[in-house]
């Protein structure tokens, strides 16, 4: 497997520079002092043409890095692209393509309006489903009627999520929201879907992400602390959702689990970074992985335990809710936050002594999924 | 409410398909169906642009499979 030596990001939020300008904030860091030893990049971004009229992205981003030369590919699996970029480097590297891999998450979004940008996420739906006119956040809307009815669950456990996410992301500087909330301030946010409201979708934001990955040989050649790629695991469930026997199941997210799992030798991590684009997801999907009993993580959520002193802390970052979803750098920022907490430098968010941690992104509903366990041995 | 239906084997499709992931048959016919119970539904508040500023969005049982239908 290989490891990740380096990290970099830039703080998310309506951000006034340039798609070019914020992807080279993140990766800036990651390149001094190394220009001469990154051989391929491989970049996340979803709707570089949809938001800002370019297309190339990769191309463009080495050369205005001036990696001129250095071969590289833009990997799109629309808000899941960050964790299909790491299995492309890891794969790049494992298959002896490339040595050094610069991961790099970007998307400049708040060019658009909400419903505009409602509209762009919307072109992943299949045709006719799409056509109906749902939004992805309606979908949300969906599953969280269906997880109260079935689970017998409160209201206020999936506002309760978002209380904890935006919690974490007041004490993450690179967070779009810094500011804490209350339960009462979620639950009289603005509906978006009935019945979840503002608060508990995530943002529409800018930002960039950036790793750099080697070989396990090679890792301590970069860094005293390397984090290393344990296993990881990718998995689809059918893009259409009237296909599937159920919308509260995400098979993709359970599949992907199981499979890192398995190649990591692990049973339980230490914290997890999920897929929150809306709060009840983060239930579904620690549910589906396994980190929470079925049916149960909203109350596990109220008991505190996915908190950051808790037994299972989930989206210590501030999630996608509080940390803001720039797509295509959403994914590769969970493994920037994996590597700082694994490696003891998450500042005032820092779990206790995690030895490995996991982090989920996800396309779509559910569409696919990329499962990665990160720990502090190979 | 159209359906696609595949020929070798009758599985329904809301979503129109090449294959049949049953069979794997590759012909279809449509057919009409009549819509079911509305297994949940939602009231959005923020639609995509191009479509009314508020409906509702229902994932509805119809025969074999189910439908996605916008209800103003
Ligand atoms: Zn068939």
């Amino acid at each position: 497997m290989t490891a990740i030596v380096a990290a970099g990001l830039t703080k998310f939020g309506k951000r006034g520079e340039s798609l070019l300008e914020i992807a080279a904030q993140a990766a800036l860091p990651i390149l001094r002092g190394r220009w001469d030893e990154v051989d391929y990049v491989v970049v996340s971004n979803s709707y570089s043409g949809e938001f800002t009229s370019t297309s190339g992205i990769n191309t463009q981003i080495t050369t205005y890095l001036s990696l001129d030369e250095v071969p590289s590919v833009r990997v799109d699996n629309t808000s899941g692209s960050g964790g299909s970029a790491l299995l492309m480097a890891n794969s790049l590297i494992l298959s002896n393509t490339a040595r050094r891999v610069l991961v790099l998450g970007v998307e400049k979004m708040s060019t658009m309006r909400t419903r505009e940008v409602t509209s762009v996420i919307s072109s992943l739906l299949m045709p006719r489903e799409r056509e109906a006119g749902p939004s992805l956040p309606s979908l949300a809307a969906l599953a969280a009627k269906l997880y109260i009815q079935r689970y017998n669950a409160s209201r206020e456990s999936l506002a309760q999520v978002s209380v904890k996410d935006h919690r974490n992301g007041a004490k993450n500087p690179y967070a779009h929201f810094t500011k804490e909330v209350s339960l009462e301030e979620v639950l009289s946010s603005p509906l978006v879907a009935e019945p979840l409201r503002a608060y508990e979708y995530s943002p529409i934001s800018d930002g960039a992400a950036a790793l750099l990955m080697v070989s396990n040989q090679e890792a301590y050649s970069f860094t005293g602390k390397p984090i290393f790629l344990k296993g990881v695991g990718a998995y689809s469930t059918s893009t259409s959702l009237t296909s599937r026997e159920d919308l509260l199941e995400l098979k993709s997210v359970r599949e992907a689990g199981i499979r890192a799992m398995r190649q990591a030798r692990v049973s339980k991590v230490d914290f997890a970074e999920l897929h929150d684009m809306a709060t009840v997801l983060e239930l579904i999907q620690a549910e589906e992985l396994g980190l929470l009993p079925k049916g149960k993580a909203w109350m596990a959520t109220m008991e505190g335990r996915t908190e950051l002193n808790g037994d299972i802390p989930i989206n210590t970052s501030g999630g996608l809710v509080s940390k803001g979803h720039p797509i295509g750098a959403s994914g590769v920022a969970q493994s920037v936050e994996a590597f700082l907490q694994l490696r003891k430098e998450a500042g005032d968010r820092q779990v206790k002594d995690p030895v490995t941690g996991l982090s989920l992104s996800m396309a779509g509903f559910g569409n696919s999924s990329v499962v990665t366990i990160y720990g502090v041995e190979p | 409410m159209k359906l696609y239906a595949c020929v070798k084997c009758g599985m329904e499709f809301f979503e129109r398909r090449a294959v049949c992931p049953t069979c794997r048959g590759e012909e279809f016919m449509e057919r009409e169906a009549q819509l079911g119970e509305a297994l949940v539904e939602t009231q959005l508040f923020v639609t995509p642009a191009g479509f009314p500023e508020k409906y509702k969005i229902s994932l509805i049982k119809v025969d074999g499979t189910k439908a996605l239908v916008r209800r103003e």
